[in-house]
């Protein structure tokens, strides 16, 4: 039995569809990653597994409607920090609201190296750390995380990731949603794309680069004026997705340079970005 | 209750850890209470009354001399009751009034003492007062009067001992009649004869240093109780952390007790404060009586609920803690926190009997300042601990609302 089935969801803003018959189900020791742009749905799906908002369709957990959002551990975008306390008081007040005494709290600030000093005072990235670690204060078996690294540096989301791993092979289940490609690939068993409310495509990395259709990228880079007919552009590159790189190549270099200047040309392993912008039309973080 | 704990705590930590927010709350109070009670809270001790005198002329050896005599040795504790000026002219004596120097003048008859021993009817005296300011004019004009009506027994005694010497010599009367007359005449001439006698209570120094103790608790109440509770729900659910704390086992009921229970800990800390710096700067115990101290209770609780009121109605903390700001200014100067209602108009007086911490706060300076019990106030405290209640119910309906509208 899943951990988690999200089945037939619909949610609307006023009149405004916000979620589109979403469904996917997440099993133990497993990250699903939701990968879509700014206001593509992902945030408002995972309030409605975390928060409990109100929806059409059905949130099972264990098979049951879900009704007890204790069981899960949240950890939103927004801060849940309150920054004139110092990261014990917070793990503190959070175990207390799970019903738990400060002993776990110590132990969780040793066992993920958080300085106890005021939030204010800490990094970014140690913020978002123990913003995880009071996710995991009920002990949960699902974990939802909000865009767990966004805004921070490298090192820091190196170090997210490390914990994100780390919970998994304790078997928690975990959806993220990010809009970091890099991110679903490192992390996810599978990533779900999401793209204006609906679900587009649901799988693992490899298995959706190989669905898309797109074998090779051959990326032409330069100055161009135009984007030509099967091109898209990406930064101040014009990408050619193809079946067979050594037959378009030639074909894609005379055309590209009809209408601009071409720097260089390499031809890649297509990427999670290319695949979203094969399925939407789109740049991720458009 | 472990999240209403987890509240408690979390607030108490917050607030303590705000160096603003303990000043404002905890300091700003007790000097704001220890500088005006220190303004106006010390012994009055009397002054002289500038009074111009207008003399009878060639007044050597006159019953004019005389008067103005007893007026230069009236003394009041201490204190010389009269500081006298001389004047020629009525004319030049008016100027001075008129710029202040003096707040009355005398104006003496030529014929004055000539008048009252040998004259038959009634001599008189122009008083002349200022009466720009209607409370120095009360005091002046029955300072004077006072005055000139000891005079006058004065007189009167005179006259009739002169009345009965020439009776005793010329009346043919008997010792017994003599006896009688004398009585009869000194009744007549002084009817009433006043016993004086006095109340050495609380002094005013005291009474102005426990009003602005109260004053001081007041204002505690009002602006952070109110402020602080309109803010500290509201912050909750801008920031997100509401939503937050939907996810976790506590329910919404114990996080608002939890929040209430810090305002209403916080107010009392505050209240306590300022009594000890009264007590060390003043060095006089003061001590409240248990219904003071439930008094004190439930005034904190209706700024309490009634900022949370204010937090239903707004949609962030700056519109919260803005609108009770907006609040706290006006009630504190119109329901006699601040000023004593007898100095407010009649309707403003009546906002104060409505409005449930200063219906409580008169309640209190009843007891602490007046030694009066509440037994006949106590249908102004039940309508307070009456509206106390309506505003934390509302309160609570619009915080349950608000929580679910997340």
């Amino acid at each position: 039995m899943p951990l988690l089935e999200v089945k037939s969801v619909t949610k609307y803003y006023g009149k405004k569809k916000v979620l589109d018959n979403v469904s996917f189900s997440l099993e133990k020791g497993e990250i699903l990653a939701l990968l879509g742009p700014n206001g593509a749905g992902k945030t408002t799906l995972m309030r409605i597994i975390a928060e409990g908002l109100t929806h059409r369709g059905h949130v099972l957990f264990k098979g049951k409607i879900l009704k007890d959002r204790s069981v899960i551990g949240y950890c939103p975008q927004e801060g849940i920090l309150y920054e004139d306390l110092t990261a014990y008081a917070n793990l503190k007040f959070y175990s207390y609201l799970h019903k738990r005494d400060g002993r776990w709290a110590r132990k969780m600030m040793e066992k993920f190296e958080i300085p106890d000093k005021k939030v204010k005072e800490l990094s970014g990235g140690m913020k978002k750390r123990l913003s995880i670690v009071i996710a995991l204060v009920g002990e949960p078996e699902l974990l939802i995380l909000d865009e767990p690294t966004v805004g921070l540096d490298v090192e820091s989301r190196h170090q997210v990731w490390e914990i994100i791993r780390n919970l998994r092979e304790e078997g928690k289940g975990i959806i993220l949603s990010t809009h970091y490609m890099e991110e679903a690939e490192h992390l996810a068993n599978r990533v779900a794309i999401i793209n204006e409310g609906k679900i587009i495509s649901l799988d693992a990395v490899d298995a959706l680069k190989r669905s898309s259709g797109i074998k090779s990228a051959i990326e032409i880079r330069g100055l161009f004026k135009d984007i030509p007919q099967g091109f898209v552009r990406e930064n101040s590159s014009l990408v050619f997705y193809s079946q067979e790189p050594k037959r378009d190549l030639v074909n894609a270099v005379t055309i590209a340079s009809k209408v601009g200047k071409i720097k260089e040309v390499v031809v890649r392993e297509p990427t999670l970005e290319d695949v979203f912008i094969k399925l939407t039309g789109r740049r991720l973080k458009e | 209750m472990k999240g209403v704990y987890a509240f408690f705590w979390k607030g108490m930590k917050e607030f303590f850890a705000s160096k603003e927010a303990v000043f404002w709350t905890f300091i700003f109070p007790i000097i704001f209470g220890l500088l005006f009670a220190g303004v106006f809270g010390h012994e009055s001790s009397p002054s002289s009354i500038p009074v111009g005198i207008v003399p009878e002329r060639d007044s050597n050896n006159t019953l004019c001399e005389v008067f103005v005599n007893g007026m230069q040795e009236a003394i009041v504790d201490g204190k010389k009751l009269f500081e006298l000026h001389n004047y020629s002219s009525e004319s030049s004596a008016m100027s001075s009034l008129k710029n202040g120097k003096v707040k009355a003048l005398l104006i003496f008859d030529d014929n004055f003492t000539e008048n009252i021993t040998s004259g038959i009817g009634q001599e008189k005296i122009k008083v002349i007062l200022d009466k720009r300011d209607a409370q120095e004019y009360q005091l002046v004009s029955s300072v004077l009067a006072s005055y000139i009506s000891s005079f006058e027994d004065r007189v009167r005694e005179i006259k009739m001992n002169i009345t009965m010497e020439y009776l005793t010599q010329n009346g043919n009367l008997t010792q017994e009649n003599i006896t009688y007359v004398e009585r009869w005449m000194k009744s007549f001439a002084n009817p009433l004869k006043t016993q004086e006698e006095i109340y050495h209570g609380k002094s005013s120094a005291k009474t102005a240093r426990m009003w602005y103790l109260t004053a001081a608790i007041g204002v505690t109440f009002v602006f952070s109780g109110m402020i602080s509770a309109a803010s500290m729900i509201s912050s909750e659910i801008e920031k997100g952390t509401a939503r937050r704390l939907l996810t976790t086992k506590t329910k919404p009921w114990e996080m608002l007790t939890g929040d209430i229970l810090t305002v209403l800990l916080i107010q009392l800390i505050s209240s306590l404060l300022i009594v000890l710096s009264f007590i060390v700067v003043f060095r006089e115990l003061i001590i409240f009586p248990p219904s003071v101290i439930l008094m004190l209770v439930i005034a904190a609780l209706s700024t309490t609920s009634l900022g949370l009121l204010f937090s239903g109605i707004t949609k962030t903390q700056r519109a919260a803690a803005g609108m009770a700001n907006a609040i706290a200014w006006p009630i504190s100067f119109i329901t006699g926190i601040f000023f004593p209602s007898f100095l407010l108009p009649e309707w403003m007086r009546s906002i104060g009997d409505y409005f449930p911490a200063s219906a409580l706060l008169r309640g209190i300076r009843k007891v602490i300042i007046y030694n009066q019990g509440i037994g006949d106030y106590m249908p102004q405290i039940i309508g307070a601990i009456a509206l106390t209640l309506i505003f934390l119910v509302i309160g609570s309906i619009l915080f349950r609302w608000r929580m679910r509208t997340l």
